[in-house]
């Protein structure tokens, strides 16, 4: 695996976490450069999410230590997170139900501006941008899944991230809908925005990430381009059994 | 524009009210209606647009009654700066004890609300003196009463004056709602009702929104503690410290429209003008009847109209406002929602 060089967008070191006897995340270090497409995988409670919301704010980690564009921010607030850089979507759409979806967005765009009109716009261009522009008027519980999913990200990049933490964005998608958004997170790659997923969805994880980091049990059990972890003996046994690792 | 006519047209209605009687008693009605429009409007900053259902706000109408009264009575303030005194103190109080409440969610958060107001009516109830200060425990306090009182004096022998400047402090914080409606401060205490998670994640303080809306909401509720205080001359702990007026403010925010702007003032003249005039052609002749009707009335709202919207969507429909944002109709969503997505195929 070729390092790009220079200091790392994401950089963390020796992270642990765990509830009560339960481990979650063991002495992890991974680091994500600047324009990078990264991937996150692993068996289901692998530990993946947990550290997500250690990286945005909303779970403390042990110990270890998070660094963002060279800035410690191990333990800052979500909210801090976000003004920071960092945007998230979670597993399952958070929208504010009972406003439309120009709405939802608008509240994103506010974490850059205090107009209303300012962020209005703003929000008006990331709703067509992401190919809600005829929904935009619309209720965000009224939304289809996929649609949900959009807005998921619509609201995210209004905060104008650095780095975006995509938590299964694809997952209960159709497989032509998996196509579209593979395509729509690609153009948000190429703005300039860092792009970590969590994704089961492999032939997006395929056709996406440059690096996969694979955990299993809250540990790195393998890193690298798809094809190599793909390959690598301790990845298949962690998702088939120890039979199919050979 | 058009929505400006119907909205000029209540407005005119209002100014032109106590032209219509010169009976005290329906004057006075008026003046509660108002009143009570004003506390549950102020209420509805924090229960309504933060979605954190205070039920001891009337802690904040006793803080704002006893702090202007006492000092008008003892350093002479008039009442317009023992107001605002009062307003702040309420809004001072109000964040420290949101700072550990508001770790609590949904009805723990009631609960402790609850408490707090309870805690500080028995205090009210049981001292009668602190220093030279007498507060008569539960007989309370009374505004000293001028026999020839100007316009510091915030008295006046007649109803008429009492009227406007509730109308006037009713307009001020439905403007203020309005404003925070359109404003940022609005669209983070919405995000915040409805998830809070979501909310830290697109970069809100929720913590600290959540103490400008109580700060905000206490200031004007003190505000109306005062008003009460200079209106009926007379504070007596059970009642401006009770339960009662706190679960009015959330009862007619609740029937009116929870988190509208209008809403909790609909729910007031509503709900208000149902009380007092069956009070007043029952009240005497069937007893109990008057109670009866109002709480039918009440279980009607929460029953037929779509839910947490309360009535206000049918007002505005009936002022030719059309629907709120904030409350469309569900059916009406369900057509639009068709009819973008045939667009769209």
């Amino acid at each position: 695996m070729s390092e790009p060089p220079g200091t790392p967008l994401l950089k963390i070191t020796d992270l642990n976490k765990s509830f009560g006897g339960l481990t979650v995340t063991k002495e992890l270090t991974m680091s994500v450069h600047e324009g990078q497409f990264f991937g996150v995988i692993g068996p289901n409670g692998a530990g993946k999410s947990t550290l997500f919301n250690q990286i945005s704010g909303y779970l403390r980690p042990d110990s270890g230590r998070i660094e963002f564009r060279g800035k410690d921010i191990t333990g800052l607030p979500p909210h801090i997170v976000c003004h920071r850089g960092i945007g998230r979507t979670f597993q399952i759409a958070k929208p504010f139900v009972s406003r439309t979806v120009l709405y939802n967005v608008a509240v994103g765009a506010f974490a850059r501006t205090s107009h209303l009109h300012e962020a209005l716009d703003r929000a008006e261009r990331i709703v067509h941008q992401l190919g809600l522009g005829k929904r935009k008027d619309v209720l965000a519980k009224n939304l289809t899944i996929v649609d949900r999913k959009r807005l998921e990200l619509a609201k995210a990049l209004a905060t104008q991230p650095k780095l975006l933490l995509l938590d299964e964005i694809l997952a209960g998608l159709t497989p032509s809908e998996v196509d579209e958004a593979i395509h729509l997170i690609r153009d948000i790659c190429a703005t300039g925005v860092t792009i970590v997923m969590i994704e089961h969805v492999m032939r997006a994880v395929m056709a996406l990430c440059e690096n996969v980091l694979v955990i299993n049990y809250g540990r790195k059990i393998a890193e690298g381009t798809p094809m190599e972890v793909t390959g690598d003996p301790e990845v298949i046994s962690a998702y088939l059994g120890e039979e199919h690792a050979s | 524009m058009k929505k400006f006519i119907p909205l000029g047209l209540v407005g005119l209605m209002l100014l032109a009210l106590p032209l219509s009687t010169s009976n005290p008693f329906i004057l006075h009605s008026f003046i509660m209606v108002l009143w009570y429009a004003y506390i549950s409007t102020s209420w509805n900053i924090v229960g309504g647009f933060a979605g954190q259902l205070s039920l001891g706000h009337s802690a904040f109408l006793a803080i704002g009654g006893y702090t202007s009264t006492l000092l008008y009575t003892y350093l002479n303030l008039t009442p317009w700066l023992g107001m605002l005194a009062g307003g702040t103190l309420a809004a001072l109080v109000a964040v420290l004890i949101g700072i550990p409440s508001f770790r609590l969610k949904g009805a723990y958060y009631s609960l402790a609300t609850i408490a707090f107001a309870e805690g500080l009516s028995i205090i009210l109830k049981t001292v009668r003196q602190v220093g030279p200060v007498y507060l008569g425990a539960d007989e309370g306090v009374h505004v000293p009463l001028r026999v020839d009182p100007g316009f510091f004096d915030f008295q006046s022998n007649g109803k008429i004056p009492y009227y406007y400047i509730i109308l006037v402090f009713l307009a001020i914080v439905l403007a203020v709602s309005w404003y925070i409606e359109r404003s940022r401060l609005g669209y983070y205490l919405t995000a915040l009702r409805e998830d809070e998670e979501a909310a830290k994640a697109l970069g809100i303080d929720t913590r600290k929104v959540k103490l400008i809306a109580a700060g905000l909401s206490a200031f004007f509720t003190g505000i109306g503690g005062t008003f009460f205080a200079q209106l009926i001359r007379y504070l007596e702990p059970g009642t401006i410290a009770g339960l009662d007026f706190s679960v009015q403010m959330v009862f007619l925010a609740v029937v009116g429209g929870l988190g509208t702007v209008c809403g909790p003032f609909v729910g007031a003249v509503f709900l208000t003008t149902i009380a007092q005039v069956t009070n007043v052609y029952w009240g005497d002749s069937i007893p109990g009847l008057n109670l009866i009707i109002y709480g039918i009335a009440v279980v009607s709202v929460i029953l037929f109209m779509p839910p947490g919207q309360g009535i206000i969507n049918l007002v505005l429909r009936v002022l030719g406002l059309g629907p709120a944002v904030a409350a469309q109709g569900l059916r009406e969503d369900a057509e639009k929602t068709k009819e973008t997505s045939e667009v769209s195929c």
